[in-house]
């Protein structure tokens, strides 16, 4: 009992949140249906985008940080700058994982993706059959689909644009350096 | 003393001349028929000299007819004043005389005594002759002895009553003629004496005048201050001194102190010691206050942090609700999901998917089951009670902060107005009182400064008034003094000379006038004929000849007599005197001129033809006739 309470204990200091997959998996679910790509007609374009932007589905303050001009006001401090630039980073560690995400929900029949473009980029969208009808039908995730909503408003264009234009427009241009191999 | 003579007399105008010849020392004679011009020759010299001639006057109903016709016309005389020659001249109608001296200067003296002119010709010829200008008082009139005055005795002028001896003043009138200038004329002629006394007489009568102003005036301002200072004692100016030397003193120092009461805190000792401790503990609270509101910054940030902490707690909560429902949906991994490539792996039990042995309750795997998910979820749940709990306490903590610190604010406020109240009430209380007290007595000693200052400027003033006044009667007695030794001493000389004029007049009379007996002076120095009791007429030119002669004869003998030893003598026989008569009159002349004295003198005599004794005829300088008049035609 002792080492079952131990074990527990440990397991409970092990847990990470940002890196536990099924916070990233209900993250990106709901982006695609908050972008409704939903079919192959309407796929979103270039699966390692979605890396970075499961930080502005999570976290209510990224997006309102897009979508106000806040980022141009003096408030715009460094505490802000160095909070972007921790979501750009987790964004970039988060890159291979995500990778291997999108095959196990492929296999799982959840999403599907095609490779575009002389296989240089993924698109990817939602199985609704794969997904039970009711699953976004909960209040859980009217924090993530709000801050989605917020999201298409800050970028309208963001299904369909580059890897480079999304990070000069999510982070260089508000002053936090990136790099994109 | 200095004597005068004529050297020469010329006259110049544009339709008549004149140049007499040159005079020697003694006798000169102009003979010349009446109405030839004799008299004019005297009255020109007589105008020359600063007098007025009668034939001269403009208004005279008998003045000179060719002198009034004739323009640009002028008098000219060579004047010997001891040996210096002076050229005097005037020309008619003005009122000028110039001088020329013997080196040439020129000089231009008024004829006319004037608030203008104080100094004239006469003075400047009074002075030569040294005879000192004489000042005569007489009652509130003044007179000053001019030439003309003294030529009263030396220009024995064709007078209409002999009888007077002295010739008729230019301007007659009460002073001119009265018996005190009459005398004045002759006691300064003949007495050295008298010239100083008279001087000195002059001097008296301004002191005395100067003195009696002067007493005026200090009785008036001790009148006027015997008004202004009615109530205060009659102090001496040292006394006055003294007592403002003091009152400024005491001044200064109540100056000194309120000034240092003005300048310094005015509080008592008992009443700083109190401000001081109040502000010892003012700053004390505030050492406290600012310790205490450092405590609740502190405060402040970590309840912002547990907050932090709080908000991110719930929001894992409610993500860890969201992934044990999406695990519930989905049921995308287990336990046995390989945590490479995320497919399930077939594992035997007791075995790890790597195949090695395991102990089943200790396998720690990648994925969590839903029970595990809900264990983190209470344990997060968990974490949020206790972060709400250190917030509870935190903020309580701060409460007991902000308490303090409105506490101290407060005490702060009620010692700042503790301190304020009693700077502002012993401020009051003491500089209000002290200061109006100090300022009181400060103006009320101003003022009584400002008395005696006044008081010693008037009493200054009537001090120098004293001064002056004791000063004015000190030289007023001084002079009076000597007046009165001179008028003793000059009175003797006087004496001694009157008995000189005596004894020659009396012979000269007696030389002259077969019955004179005696003659002398009466106490006015008019003489007086064998008593009184002579009158004949006829004695009256001889009578006055020879009491011209007698003075011309006491300055020959005298040195001391200032009269100039200088006679005019015009026409006498035209006041009915018999030739005879004339001729011995002249021959006293002789009588009267000591011999080794012969040129010590000059007397110009003008008479009618052949009326001198014979004796004379080489003293004849000119002859005048019917056609060989004084003014001669200008020849063009």
């Amino acid at each position: 009992m002792n080492s079952k309470k131990a074990i527990e204990f440990k397991k409970r200091l092990m847990f990470l949140k940002g890196e536990d997959l099924y916070f990233l998996t209900y993250n990106i679910l709901v982006l695609l249906h908050g972008y409704s790509c939903e079919s192959s007609q309407k796929p979103f374009l270039d699966h390692t985008k979605l890396a970075y932007l499961i930080d502005f589905v999570a976290d209510n303050k990224l997006v309102s940080m897009l979508n106000s001009s806040a980022l141009k006001s003096p408030q715009y401090d460094s505490v802000d700058k160095a909070y972007l630039q921790s979501a750009y980073t987790e964004g970039l560690i988060r890159r291979h994982i995500v990778s291997r995400l999108f095959y196990a929900l492929e296999r799982k029949g959840i999403v599907s993706l095609e490779m575009k473009n002389d296989k240089k980029i993924v698109a990817i969208w939602l199985k609704t059959d794969g997904i039970p009808t009711d699953f976004f039908k909960t209040e859980l995730y009217d924090v993530e689909l709000e801050n989605v909503s917020r999201l298409r408003e800050a970028l309208p264009q963001l299904r369909t644009m580059t890897i480079s234009t999304m990070l000069k427009r999510l982070y260089s241009d508000n002053g936090v350096a990136t790099w994109h191999e | 003393m200095a004597r005068i003579a004529i050297r020469k007399l010329k006259y110049s105008g544009e339709l008549f001349e004149y140049e007499s010849p040159t005079f020697d020392d003694g006798i000169n004679i102009i003979e010349g028929e009446n109405g030839t011009g004799k008299s004019t020759f005297a009255e020109l010299l007589y105008y020359c000299l600063g007098g007025t001639a009668e034939m001269l006057q403009p208004d005279r109903p008998h003045r000179h007819k060719e002198i009034f016709s004739d323009s640009n016309n002028y008098v000219e005389l060579l004047l010997q004043i001891e040996v210096d020659h002076y050229l005097i001249s005037r020309y008619l109608r003005s009122n000028d005389i110039t001088i020329r001296y013997p080196d040439g200067r020129l000089e231009i003296l008024p004829v006319h005594r004037s608030r203008d002119n104080k100094h004239i010709f006469s003075d400047w010829f009074l002075e030569k002759l040294g005879i000192q200008t004489i000042e005569l008082n007489m009652g509130s009139l003044k007179w000053k002895l001019n030439l003309t005055d003294i030529f009263r005795l030396l220009y024995h002028d064709q007078a209409p009553n002999p009888m007077d001896i002295y010739k008729t003043p230019d301007r007659e009138g009460f002073v001119t003629d009265s018996t005190v200038m009459r005398k004045a004329i002759f006691e300064v002629l003949l007495g050295k004496s008298f010239n100083e006394y008279y001087s000195l007489l002059g001097e008296m009568r301004s002191a005395e005048n100067e003195k009696s102003k002067v007493k005026g005036a200090v009785e008036l301002y001790r009148q006027m201050l015997s008004e202004l200072q009615k109530e205060k004692e009659d102090v001496n100016i040292t006394f006055l001194r003294k007592e403002l030397t003091d009152k400024n003193a005491q001044l200064e120092k109540l100056e000194t102190f309120l000034e240092s009461i003005n300048s310094t805190p005015s509080l008592p000792n008992e009443s700083q010691t109190q401000v001081e401790l109040l502000k010892a503990s003012l700053l004390d609270l505030d050492i406290k206050e600012s310790q205490s509101k450092r405590k609740e910054a502190d405060l402040l940030d970590e309840i912002i942090k547990h907050r932090k902490v709080q908000s991110d707690l719930i929001i894992e909560v409610t993500q860890i609700k969201k992934m044990v429902y999406t695990h519930n949906e989905l049921s995308l991994f287990s336990a046995d999901t390989c945590p490479y490539c995320l497919r399930e792996v077939e594992r035997a039990k007791g075995k790890c998917v790597c195949g090695s042995d395991i102990d089943e309750s200790q396998y720690e795997r990648f994925f969590y089951s839903s029970v595990e998910y809900i264990e983190i979820l209470k344990s997060k749940q968990k974490s949020v009670d206790t972060v709400n709990m250190a917030i509870d306490a935190t903020q309580l903590d701060l409460k007991n902060v902000r308490d303090d610190i409105s506490r101290f604010i407060q005490r702060e406020q009620e010692i700042k107005t503790q301190i304020e109240k009693r700077v502002n009430e012993s401020d009051r209380i003491f500089n209000v009182q002290s200061t109006k007290e100090v300022g009181d007595k400060i103006a009320s000693l101003r003022k009584e400064i400002a008395d005696i200052e006044q008081q010693i400027s008037l009493e200054s003033k009537r001090q120098d008034l004293e001064d002056k006044l004791s000063l004015t009667e000190t030289v007023y007695t001084t002079l009076s003094k000597k007046v009165e030794k001179l008028y003793a001493e000059s009175n003797l000389e006087m004496d001694e000379r009157i008995k000189e004029f005596n004894k020659t007049y009396s012979m000269l009379m007696q030389k002259s006038v077969i019955d004179c007996r005696r003659a002398y002076l009466d106490s006015s120095y008019m003489p007086v004929i064998n008593d009184g009791e002579y009158r004949e007429a006829s004695a009256a030119v001889p009578r006055r000849l020879m009491y011209f002669f007698t003075l011309l004869h006491l300055s020959l003998v005298n040195s001391s007599i200032s009269f100039p030893r200088f006679l005019l003598i015009d026409t006498p026989e035209t006041s009915g005197i018999d030739k005879e008569r004339l001729l011995k009159s002249f021959e006293c002349i002789s009588e009267i001129v000591p011999q080794n004295k012969a040129n010590d003198f000059q007397i110009i005599l003008l008479t009618g033809i052949g009326k001198y004794p014979e004796r004379y005829l080489e003293r004849v300088k000119q002859t005048l006739t019917e056609h060989d008049r004084l003014l001669k035609e200008v020849k063009r």
